[in-house]
Parts: C-alpha cells; structure tokens; sequence
C-alpha cells in the first residue's frame, strides 16, 4: 500500500523554480528588477500517544516571496500556490507597494552585487525521502511497542521532509539547494505520572537514526526516573548531558555570537530588560570594540560551523522569505571558528555589514554548531565516579533569556534528573528551575565528554532551516539552581 | 484553487466532493477543508508585508486512526486524491492496535458567517492605511512626541475557511484579525505604548476608534506621570505578600496556567511529546471534585463573544461551539474539547446530566495544518461589586501591586514565573516602585489564594497571538503557546479583571543561587 501521489515530486525541483521565476518575469511591469525566494516542502509525520498514532500527516506547501524592485523602491509580496493566476496577482500587488515607496537608485545596492560563493554539502538522503507514510507507520508501531511491553506510556513523533530554498532574479542570479531532514523525538511516561524520560535526534538522513536505540534509552530514563525525591535548590556539581548543552548553549547563538558591527540588540520581541549591549562587546563608539582575542571560555573548548562538516552538515544559506528580504539580505554561511581553544575569534555580521567594513562577503549565524574539545575526554560514568555530590541533567526545557550582557537565562530540568552521591548515582529527583549563565558555565568546566550531535528540532516548521548541534557532555562546578517545581 | 474546470462551481462543492471521496475510499468520518489566508502587517520602517496562502486539505477517519493530506491550492483531481491518500494513509496506522474513535453526534453545519466587524480592513486601500500612519507620524512631530519606528506596526489578518464533512456539514466562515502596537516617546527609550491596539476580532474601526491622534496629544502628560511613578525605584525584598495584580497580569495568567492545564488533550498525554503536558491529568477522577483555585474562582470559555479573537459559528469541525465553565467555584468542572475527546469524558458528563458534546475547540491554523484542540476565548469571572484595583490595594497592608505582567510556566504548568512592573503596597497606601523582582509561582497555591477580586470595571481583554510580531513564519519559542507537531498557534482572547493573591513567593528574579 503506498500513496496514490507519493510519487509525483513533492517539492518544487530547481527546474520547477526557474521555470516558475521565468513565468513570473513575464507578467511583471514597470520595469526594474525581480527577486523570487522559494522555500518549498514536503514533510511526513507521523504521532503517537499512550501508544497509539494519534495523528499523522502528508503535507506539500511552499513559501514564494516574490520582490519588485523598481529604482531601488521595493514591494514584497508573499504566497504559496504556483500558478500563473497567482503569480500574477503578487506581481501586481508587489509593484503596488513598490509605488508606495520612494525610489532610491543609490541603495539599489543588490543590482551591482556579484553572487557570494555558496558551499554544496550533500544533504539529500533517498532513506528520508523515501519514508513514506507506509513506512512511517510501521515504524511508529513498533517503537509505541516497546513502551507498551514495559508498562509505560509513550508519545513520538517521526518526522521526514525534502525541501528546496531557491533565490532567483531577472538579473541572472541564481541560487538553488535541496535537502532532507529527519527527526525522531519520544518521551516515554509512567502511566501514574510518577516518571518521564526523553531522547531525541535528527539527522539529514534517516538511517542515522538508531530509533529503537532512542526508544530504549527515553524507556530506561522513564524507569530510573521515577518517584524523585525533593532536593533543596542551590548550587550543585552539574553533569549537563549532551542535550542539556546543546539545550543551553542554542542561546548562545541566538543571542549572543553578534555585534561586530551592531552592538545593539535590536530585537524588540525580547523580554524588557533584555536588550542592550551584546555579552562580546565593551563599548559603543566609536567603532563598537569587542572582546575579540580575549579568552572567553574555557580553553579546552573550541566553537566552529562548517555547512560541509560531514557530520554537523546543514544548508550554506537561509531564504526564509519575507520580512522585505532581497539577495542582498540572503545569510550565506561559510566555514567559521567563532572560538578557538576558548579566545574570541569571530562575532557574526550582515553582508551589508561587511561591504561596510570593505570585506566582500558577510558572516552570518546559522545557529548550527560544532563545540570540540582538547585533550582527555570523560564518559559520563566517569565524570558521575568523580563527583561527590551533584547532580545529572538530561534535558532543559525552553531557556529565557533574562540578560543579554552576561547571557543569564532561566529554564527547567526535565525528562530525567538524578543526584549523584560518592560517585554513583543515589536517586531521582524533582526537576529544578535553573538561573545560569551560558559564559559562567562554560568557563567552570571541570571535565568534557566525547562531543555528538543532539537533537535541534524545529524542522516540522515548513520554513525552518536546520540547525543541527554537535556538542560534548559538560561537568559544570557550581551550576546555579533555584527553584523546585512538581512538573514530571 | 482552479474552479473553472466546469466539473465544479463553489468551494464548497469541491470541498464535499473531498469529503465524499474519502468516504468512498473506506472512511468511516472525513472533512476537507478550503483555506485562504491574508496576514498583512503594517511597519513604520517601510515594511509593508503581504502574505497570501491558500491550501486544501483532507482528514480521513478508519477504524479509530487518522489520517491528513494537504496542499497548496489544487482542483477536482487533487483534492480526491488527497482524499485517498489521506484514507490509505489512516489505514496503514490502523493495523496498529485496535482504537476507538466516538464523534458523538451533531447537528449539521449549513450556511454561511462572515464575523461582523465595523470595517473590514481589506476593503480600506494600502495607500489609505498607510496616508494614516504617516499623518499620525507627522501629527506626533506636531505635538513634540515621536513615534518609533521599529517598535511599531498594525497587522491586519483574514481567514477564509469552507469545511464540509461527510456527516454532511458544508459551511464558509471568514473571520477577522485586526491589531497593532505603537509605541511613542519623547526622548529615546521611555517609550510607553499607545492604547486600544489589542489584538481583536476586529476591523479598521479598531484603528479609528483608538483615536491615536489625541493619544499622542495626551502623551506628554501620560510620560510626565509614568516618570513620576517610576521615580525613587528600590530593589524588591525576596518574601512572601499579597501581590495585588491588573487586569492584564490576570489574563496572562489565566491563559499561561488553567488556560493551558484544561485542554484535555494535553492532561490525556496527547502532546507529551510536544506542547506539554497538564497538571489536571487525571480527568475523570478530577472532574466535579478538583480545588484548582478559591472559590472566587471561576473561568468560562467561549468561542462567541463579539470583537474576540477565537469567536467562530462553526469550528473546524462543524460544531457550533458553546460557552461553557472550566472552573466553578474553584473547581475543575470540565475541559476544552474536540468531538474525539468529548466522549472521553462522557462517564462524567452523564453522571451530572451534562450533554457528551464537542465544545467546538478543533482549529487549525489553515487547511494545511491538522486541526488540532486549541484554546478558545477564555474569562475569568469578575466580582459582582464594583471594587477597583485601588479598592483591592486598599485592603492589603504589606503587599505588592503587579501591573503589565507576563507569565510563563513549566511543560506541565505546574510552576512558573510572573514578571511585570511591581510597586510596593504598605498599610493600603501605594509606595516606591520595585525593581528586580519576579513571583516564583506554584500554580495551584497561586489561584488557592485568589482571595479578592476587582469588579467589571477592572477587566481588560487581553490578546494570546502570535501577531504583530513580524516573522509570522518562525517559531518564536516562549512569547505564546504552540501546539501540535508541526507547531500551530491560533489566536484567542483572554478577559480578566484585577485580583488580590495571598502569600506569594517574590523573587530577585537574576538572582543566582
């Protein structure tokens, strides 16, 4: 049994964007030039819950942001159907609001733009795209089993997704990259709510992913999880478990990996407070100084991305269309140190940004990281048997962050925590609500465990870009916790 | 959406020939649905975004397991072959254990309801909005204020749904987003935000009626006062007190906590693996019996209310939605339900002789997301007296009063945290402002503690979406709820008035351990 249209392409093919960039160039008036950016998708998924697929889906959809730029006077216009009456009618609209503009032929800077060089990971795997609902189904069923046969409950989600980002204009550029994703997260509970454990990954290609593996080790956390007994909050020897990094340091590059050239964080959606003066930077003017050079984290520690790193692997740019965005604004990702043997060695900056500093290509963030780590690296029984007292994190469930400068955020332990007591683990205990910041942890490391990559998620998002994260186990000293909650 | 084939002439028939076509592939239930959506936000830095989708998309019921096909627009052929697929797909997950899925019965959903609103946006030209907000740019220039720029924006949205059912509902619903933020200021950075801009089920007349020119007038009076208000800050005291909080503080707890804790398919372990979870997880056993709060307490949903956010006449599954508690008296008496998860709970709707029906809460974001159980509009019943917020004040002799106050919590809403503009309370007279501080709260022993309210006059309806915020296609994590995988977030209203909890935990909120 399998889909009546599985088999029909399920995202548009770089023929399919230019074919749809040239229909588009043909209906546009008033002269200038046009921009198209196409996100297009395919995403399967399939969920369960208290052992059963509770949901799943099929699902095709496309961003198309279309862009008239008439003497530097700009209209976006944003839709997700292909066909010619559709392409029209943003055509005309998107002129529309370019008449609403000024033209301004001097910041008409994209015209005179060359391309910057784009890398070509292989990110495109026949096992995702082919994990069609028949086989998704199949596997749901049997990793629901596992828990059911244990006595637990579990809830899953499979997820599998071919998409395409292209950037096209009338002036002959073109960029065009296609992908895969998977991810397989689970949490399998005890039935009285007394327990809960969680593991997850994702990976390009979805026979990376050693489901059953994963299945076992949520299952085995539900169980050594259960009936946690209360621990005071306070400062504790922290074993963060490579999710937990990863959980963690993710704010890092939301928030703090910028500024070389605008050191104010401009993103009003931040809580109050939140704003300001980004952690790498000392000073405003004249020329924003930072603490490029200077050691800021823990030396054995080196923080890089490469979208050709075979195994971190993620797109060489974003298109996510919209928000007014021209190829000028498109982030090309390059190979890049941000921290080598703990010193600063590079803060993220626009294109736009680096024209401005006489550079020819900018440096954006594409949030996918790679922490290594020098010298000895610690399994985490090894770093439990050198531990007094402290205690394990599995995960942490959405940090906020609460200062920009010193990168403190607050967020809560869950899907497994346990107090360590001379050197093994004692018990479970209750999740705590942490107050920490990324900087002071990273630079209170006491040992560093093999890095691996961890689950980033996001990817059932239609217009997400993978951010995919390869980090070690940490042992934190004096990782701040300060609260209790009941919350399993 | 191709029409023009002769084969079929409204979406609505082509949305039943969908519905039909699943039926006829082996369905026991199915509804395709016929989205067009417009979101529309307006900035003052010369963003003026125009997003346009539409999709189609079929859910097919076999045997106690779903399935759900979509795609961006389509014909005739499409759609009954999504139909298809969306029944081969729910059989394939149908050899997995036997399930039971009870619909229950409903009437039939027939007609159409466009939401009335005073002006619909979208017949006010681009040019016209935009010739607005520059005259209220140059007006605040006039009167010595300023508008900024980037902190600031309307949005303007429209749904436009046909579903029809193989229980032979066939309807077309369109509804109404209208919103905005202006933030203005005198100098830089004590900006105060313009009023009457929340979020609503609204048209343009909210804009008109917001009067934003003689808000900007009165702006230099209104910073003169805020400035005194927040003269002589002093860092909160880490204790317990009578946090006295406003209309708005209430409402983002209401919708954080027993907003979030009383959809059924979050305390049923649904969305264990997503959203959350609820602390109200044992439904049945706590149905009629549960302290979720005093009894001052008691919540209503709707999804009727005029001018609010999750106000439809049908939901995604052609039930007429009603307006029903959540929480009586303090105690839990029932949940936001779909038509599968009604008949969950039906022990406990025939033992107090309640009608096992659907609250008509299925939505999803538009034809190509799954409809999911999501939040309708929510109230927390005033008091009948007619107290304000200085009355509530008034009565407490070492307190804080906590104004403008956001909340989140833990994946089970358990426990969370409160921030928000504090000022110290002593002896029921107001004194110097408090910075730095943050209530540390367990969710239970927060509405347990409800023990005054403020009248009519203390409500405000607040606004739970994702808008205005600009990057409507991104996951913006913690700033409002999401649900499903893929995350969906509709938007819904929350009316609350002022209360007065006792013996809350104020923390320094940086504070490390």
């Amino acid at each position: 049994m399998t889909d009546v249209s599985f088999e029909r392409p399920r995202f548009l093919t770089e023929s399919d964007c230019h074919d749809l960039a040239k229909r588009l160039e043909g209906v546009t008036s008033g002269g200038g030039y046009t921009v198209v950016q196409i996100a297009s998708a395919w995403t399967g998924v399939v969920r369960w819950a208290r052992n059963q697929i509770s949901t799943a889906s099929d699902v095709r959809d496309n961003a198309i942001s279309i862009t008239r730029n008439i003497r530097g006077a700009m209209g976006t216009v944003s839709i997700n159907e292909t066909t010619d009456a559709s392409l029209v009618a943003a055509a005309r609209q998107a002129e529309r609001i370019a008449r609403l503009h000024p033209e301004r032929p001097q910041s008409d800077l994209a015209t005179r733009l060359p391309l910057e060089p784009q890398e070509r990971p292989e990110l495109f795997s026949e096992a995702t795209y082919q994990l069609d609902a028949d086989r998704r189904s199949v596997a749901a069923t049997a990793l629901a089993r596992t828990a059911t046969a244990a006595g637990m409950l579990s809830a899953g989600d499979i997820v599998v997704t071919a998409r395409s980002l292209a950037t096209l204009d009338t002036e002959g550029r073109k960029l065009y990259f296609q992908y895969t994703a998977a991810e397989y997260h689970v949490t399998v509970r005890d039935p009285r709510g007394v327990g809960s454990g969680w593991a997850g990954i994702d990976h390009h290609d979805w026979n990376m992913i050693d489901a059953a593996k994963l299945t076992a080790t949520a299952l085995d956390k539900c169980l050594r999880s259960r009936n946690p007994v209360r621990v005071e909050p306070g400062r504790y020897t922290t074993i963060l478990e490579p999710q937990a990094v990863g959980d963690f340091m993710h704010g890092l590059f939301t928030n703090g990996l910028w500024g070389e050239r605008q050191p104010m964080n401009l993103n009003t959606n931040l809580a109050p407070g939140t704003g300001g003066i980004g952690p790498f930077n000392k000073v405003l003017k004249p020329i924003p100084y930072t603490n490029l050079g200077e050691r800021v984290i823990d030396e054995r520690l080196s923080i890089s991305a490469d979208p050709r790193d075979p195994e971190l692997g993620f797109p060489p740019y974003s298109a996510v269309p919209g928000n007014g965005v021209d190829q000028f604004t498109v982030p090309v990702y390059h190979k890049v140190t941000w921290i080598d043997h703990g010193v600063l060695t590079r803060l993220a900056y626009t294109r736009e940004d680096g024209i401005n500093m006489g550079q020819a290509l900018g440096l954006p963030n594409s949030g996918a990281f790679r922490v290594s780590a020098e010298g000895k690296t610690s399994t985490i029984e090894e770093m439990i048997g050198t531990t007094k007292r402290g205690i394990v994190v599995t995960r942490f469930d959405s940090p906020t962050l609460l200062d920009l400068r010193s990168q403190l955020y607050r967020g809560y332990t869950r899907d497994g925590l346990w107090l360590v007591e001379d050197g093994r683990i004692s018990k479970p205990i209750k999740n705590l609500a942490f107050t920490e910041s990324i900087l002071f942890a990273l630079n209170n490391v006491e040992q560093i465990g093999t890095p691996q990559r961890v689950f980033c998620g996001s990817m059932t998002m239609p217009f997400n870009v993978p951010q995919p994260r390869i980090v070690p186990a940490l042992k934190i000293r004096d990782f701040s916790f300060t609260a209790l909650t009941d919350a399993v | 959406m191709r029409l023009d084939d002769g084969a079929v002439t409204t979406w609505e028939e082509l949305a039943q020939r969908g519905a039909a076509a699943a039926k006829r592939a082996g369905a026991q239930y199915a509804d395709a649905r016929l989205s067009r959506t417009v979101i529309h936000p307006l900035g003052f830095t010369g963003i003026w975004d125009w997003y346009e989708t539409i999709g189609v998309g079929v859910r097919a019921l076999v045997d106690g397991y779903w399935g759900f096909t979509a795609v961006p627009g389509g014909d005739l052929v499409t759609v009954e072959e999504l139909a298809r697929d969306a029944v081969a797909q729910a059989r394939m997950n149908a050899r997995g254990t036997p399930r039971t899925v009870e619909l229950g019965s409903i009437p039939q959903a027939v007609g159409r309801w466009t939401m009335p609103v005073g002006i619909d946006p979208f017949t006010v030209p681009f040019e016209e909005k935009l010739a607005m907000m520059q005259s209220w740019v140059d007006y605040a220039h006039e009167v010595g204020v300023m508008i900024d720029p980037p902190a600031s924006g309307l949005h303007f949205i429209r749904r436009e749904r046909v579903v029809a059912t193989s229980d032979g509902s066939r309807f077309t619903q369109t509804v109404y987003e209208s919103g905005g933020k202006i933030m203005a200021e005198k100098v830089q950075n004590s900006s105060l935000p313009l009023e009457g801009l929340t979020a609503a089920g609204k048209g343009w007349e909210m804009v008109l009626d917001a009067d934003i020119p003689a808000q900007l007038r009165a702006l230099p009076g209104r910073l003169a006062a805020h400035q005194e208000r927040e003269k002589n800050p002093k860092p909160v005291q880490v204790g317990r007190y009578t946090v006295v909080c406003d209309g708005a503080t209430m409402a983002s707890l209401l919708e954080r906590t027993l907003g979030i804790a009383t959809q059924l398919d979050r305390a049923m372990g649904y969305e264990a693996n997503a959203s959350g979870m609820s602390f109200l997880d044992e439904p049945l056993e706590m149905l009629g019996t549960y302290q979720v709060g005093s009894p001052l307490v008691t919540v209503t949903a709707n999804r009727s209310a005029p001018g609010q956010l999750a106000t439809v006449k049908w939901d995604d599954e052609g039930v007429m939605p009603d307006a029903f508690p959540l929480v009586k008296d303090g105690i839990l008496v029932d949940y936001q339900t779909t038509r599968e998860q009604a008949t969950w709970l039906a022990p406990y709707y025939r033992k107090v002789n309640k009608a096992v029906r659907s609250h008509g809460c299925a939505a999803g974001d538009d034809a190509l997301s799954i409809p999911l159980q999501q939040m309708p509009n929510l109230a927390l019943a005033p008091n009948a007296t007619n107290d304000s917020l200085d009355d509530l004040v008034s009565n407490v002799s070492k307190g804080i009063l906590l104004v403008e106050g956001k909340a989140r919590t833990d994946f089970q809403t358990r426990a969370g945290i409160l921030t928000g503009v504090m000022r110290e309370i002593t002896n029921g007279r107001l004194g110097q402002p408090l910075v730095g501080g943050a209530l540390n709260f367990d969710t239970r022993d927060l509405w347990k503690h409800v023990e005054a309210l403020g009248g009519p006059a203390t409500c405000v309806t607040a606004a739970a979406t994702p808008f205005p915020y600009p990057a409507a296609f991104e996951r913006l994590g913690g700033l409002y709820p999401v649900k499903g995988e893929p995350p969906q977030h509709l938007s819904c209203s929350i009316q609350a008035g002022a209360a007065a909890v006792a013996n809350q935990p104020v923390i320094v909120l940086m504070r490390k351990a």
